[in-house]
């Protein structure tokens, strides 16, 4: 019995490049599901990108990719399947019907069939419900759920996955993973999938493999890999799932053979250890003084025959806190901040900053110094060909004059490198916005807000797409900024 | 009101024929009665729709005004007929031939309007996409991502204004002079933002073999008998009016002189009862529609409920209008 895929020493090059591919060896068995990780920028999408014929890039390769001679195609059905990141940017047509119909359409199956196999992957994956909808109505993770259906209906032998979940929120990721899990159980299609959360992950994946900078360092079963990954003292610990690396603390992996991986395992394990509890956890201290942002009885909705979408929300920030707002899909987490940030009226209720009524903030006043949002998008911020130019930007230019929105005695150009030290960008400072990793565009972003040196900062959803790395950077750019405020 | 009618809901082709039939009568059959009839009819169909009371608002100060505007001008410029009234300066005449003609036009005029009211409901996105893939296969995938991606690109250039205007540099938030500024910004935002994602967009139908193939266009309406039915009904209804007004049976004329047959003791014929009777019905059919499947309902209905009407407190909320204030059920998690 052969793999479905056999990739042998293969080494890949874009044009005028080092080599992004270093003799990666993969073979992916039939109807199992590979896990491949590794930091951003190790060359997992490059890697995945290779085994479609349909989207491969152009570069100098050596090496092969043998599929197995018992994978016949027939003629309405194709062989690799991928699905991306971003949901709302693969979908084509603005219903959902014709979305799951569009890659029957290409293939030139005709009418009665497309009906009949849009039908059956509409009931299996629950999409039948909303099949007569518009594309624009549905959230994040069901959109999601329509790309995988709308590539799932061409029956491919394979399905790349690249990052499916870094844009849902945690509840529909997890939905995501285990309406794969039950493809794969269901269908017997072989998934291969490169993912950040390994949470869900990691315990369902039949085989998972390691990425570093172009080489596939580990390969094997999980437990395997995370012992890889301890002995190497890898930055990516802090991916795996809480009761790995708790496991890995206490015991430091002297026993490897029932690493618990789930919490259902770590609970078990836990059990079985008498291990010293922390009495308690010190609560947090309690804030004195005034609010800096007092919020009373917001009510808000977005038409005037709507629902509400908040409903009488009371909110006491203070100074020199963080204060975390979380909530589930459509609970009006962003709403609540686009309110504090003025970008919507509420119809009843009232926010005071600082004492003031934030309705009688001028513009300027208020955005410049006071208030400054990070918005979901951070690629809706960027406007300039280069991050140095970007930051310049944002307070207006290289001249060194002041400007309402730079009144700083601080040259301009201490004030930008030093924003870029802040948040770790004084390497990427001549690269492309568009050409940064997600973790590096949401740091632009941040320093573009902080350069106006804003009193409040709001951020919404600022580790959407993050690794465990970068959200940490992230985090400490931001602690690091109210901390020296 | 839409949600129950069968025409809205019909095949896009017996929609298209349909009005097409019935917007070129009111265009280039000009007999009175047929184009009162057809302004009533095409009221009481968009009313049905859409409400009496945006209807008449509309008739009653945009349509009737505009009728009025139009009936006073053509007199004024044109000076046709045998029947003057009013003798002008330069020797031309208001005749009555050009204030009835006049107002005959303001009447096409107002039956077009009032039948575009329902085209506006009836023909939604989805049959244009659909009569456009029938002449052009490839058009209907190029619409179909038009109305993907216009309301997709609105609310990206929505996103991308807040964004700017958190910066305090929205183009209302700044001085006069730097405001095509701001609008350049946020353009040039949305265009590379745009690009960009459009790569990801060729992306996703490429892997789905985009392009490989002769492409086939999955088409969600089905022409069922019923819909030939129809169809062969427009179709003939449509030949007998055209066939009473070619041999001027049904025939109205205003130049030079006023002449209409085919009502009134007077001009009555077999085939000029034929033309009224076709067009009767031709622009009642919606309505008629209508009618017909809400007696079938009343007589097959009942049948199957055996419990009794409760009030309304009891009733659980069955469509989406009356879910939206009950908060409790929602759909699916993801």
């Amino acid at each position: 019995m052969t793999d479905l895929l056999t990739v042998t020493d293969f080494t890949f090059a874009y044009p005028d490049q080092p080599a992004t591919l270093k003799h990666v060896d993969l073979s992916l068995p039939h109807s199992q599901i590979t896990l491949l990780f590794g930091q951003s920028g190790s060359g997992k999408t490059t890697l995945l990108r290779q085994l479609d014929p349909a989207l491969r890039p152009t570069g100098t390769h050596t090496g092969t990719v043998t599929w197995s001679p018992d994978v016949t195609v027939r003629p309405h059905q194709l062989q690799v399947g991928f699905v991306q990141q971003h949901p709302d940017t693969q979908i084509v047509t603005d219903k959902v019907w014709h979305e799951l119909a569009f890659g029957l359409e290409n293939l030139g199956v005709p009418q009665d069939e497309i009906r009949v196999r849009t039908a059956e992957m509409a009931a299996y994956f629950g999409i039948h419900q909303w099949f007569h909808r518009d594309v624009s109505t549905l959230s994040g993770g069901q959109k999601q759920l329509l790309n995988l259906a709308s590539v799932m209906v061409l029956r491919p032998a394979l399905l790349i996955l690249d990052e499916p979940t870094a844009q849902l929120d945690p509840i529909a990721a997890d939905d995501f993973i285990h309406t794969l899990v039950k493809l794969n159980q269901d269908l017997g299609t072989t998934i291969l999938i490169a993912e950040h959360r390994l949470d869900a992950v990691l315990p369902l994946a039949d085989q998972v493999a390691l990425m570093t900078r172009g080489e596939i360092t580990v390969a094997g079963s999980a437990s395997k890999v995370v012992q890889a990954l301890y002995a190497d003292h890898h930055a990516l610990t802090a991916e795996l799932p809480a009761p790995t690396r708790v496991y890995a603390a206490t015991t430091g992996l002297r026993r490897a053979d029932n690493l618990p991986l789930t919490i259902k395992t770590g609970q078990q394990w836990l059990a079985n250890q008498s291990l010293p509890v922390a009495s308690h956890f010190a609560p947090p201290a309690e804030p004195a003084g005034k609010p800096l942002i007092r919020a009373r009885d917001l009510w808000f909705r977005y038409d005037q025959d709507g629902p509400d979408v908040l409903r009488g929300v009371n909110l006491d920030v203070y100074g020199g806190e963080t204060l975390a707002i979380v909530g589930g899909n459509g609970s009006g987490k962003s709403t609540l901040l686009s309110l504090l940030g003025r970008i919507y009226q509420p119809y009843r209720g009232h926010i005071n900053l600082a004492g003031k009524r934030l309705a009688r903030y001028a513009d300027a006043e208020l955005y410049h110094h006071n208030l400054g949002v990070l918005p979901q998008d951070p690629q809706s911020l960027f406007v300039r060909s280069t991050v140095r130019e970007d930051l310049y930007e944002v307070i207006d230019g290289h001249r060194q004059r002041t400007t309402p929105a730079y009144d700083l005695e601080m040259s301009k150009d201490a004030a930008v490198s030093g924003m870029a030290d802040l948040t770790g960008l004084t390497d990427l400072l001549d690269r492309h916005p568009y050409d940064l990793s997600g973790g590096e565009q949401q740091r632009l972003a941040l320093a573009k807000v902080l350069l106006l040196r804003p009193r409040v900062l709001l951020l919404d959803e600022p580790t959407k797409g993050l690794d465990a790395v970068n959200k940490g950077q992230l985090g400490t750019s931001s602690h690091n900024y109210t901390k020296r405020a | 009101m839409i949600q129950r009618d069968s025409f809205a809901h019909s095949h896009p082709l017996v929609n298209a024929l349909y009005y097409v039939a019935v917007v070129g009568i009111a265009t280039f059959c000009l007999h009175p009665v047929i184009l009162i009839m057809s302004y009533l009819a095409a009221m009481t169909y968009a009313a049905s729709l859409r409400g009496w009371r945006h209807v008449l608002r509309l008739n009653l100060t945009f349509v009737i005004p505009g009728m009025l505007i139009v009936a006073v001008l053509n007199p004024t410029f044109n000076h046709y007929g045998v029947t003057p009234l009013v003798v002008l300066n330069d020797g031309n005449s208001i005749t009555v031939e050009a204030i009835v003609y006049g107002v005959i036009l303001a009447l096409s005029l107002a039956v077009v309007i009032n039948w575009f009211v329902s085209i506006n409901l009836v023909m939604t996105r989805d049959k244009f996409v659909y009569l456009f893939g029938r002449i052009l296969p490839v058009g209907s995938l190029v619409l179909a991502m038009v109305f993907r991606f216009v309301p997709l690109f609105q609310r990206q250039f929505r996103t991308i204004r807040h964004g700017q205007q958190s910066l305090g540099r929205a183009p209302r938030q700044v001085r006069l002079w730097r405001r095509p500024h701001a609008w350049v910004t946020i353009w040039s935002i949305m265009l590379t933002w745009a690009l960009e994602n459009a790569i990801t967009t060729a992306d996703s139908m490429k892997a789905r073999g985009y392009g490989q193939h002769h492409r086939t266009s999955f088409a969600i309406y089905r022409m069922r008998t019923r819909e030939w039915l129809l169809v062969g009904l427009i179709l003939l209804l449509t030949v007998l009016l055209v066939v009473s007004i070619s041999t001027h049976q049904l025939m109205a004329q205003y130049n030079p002189t006023i002449m209409v047959t085919g009502f009134a003791s007077a001009h009555l014929t077999p085939l000029s009862m034929l033309g009224l009777v076709a067009a009767t019905v031709l622009v009642w059919l919606p309505l008629i529609l209508r009618l017909f499947a809400a007696w079938r309902w009343r007589k097959v209905g009942h049948a199957g409920t055996a419990h009794a009407t409760l009030p309304d407190y009891f009733r659980v909320p069955t469509t989406d209008s009356q879910r939206k204030y009950h908060t409790t059920q929602e759909g699916a998690r993801l």
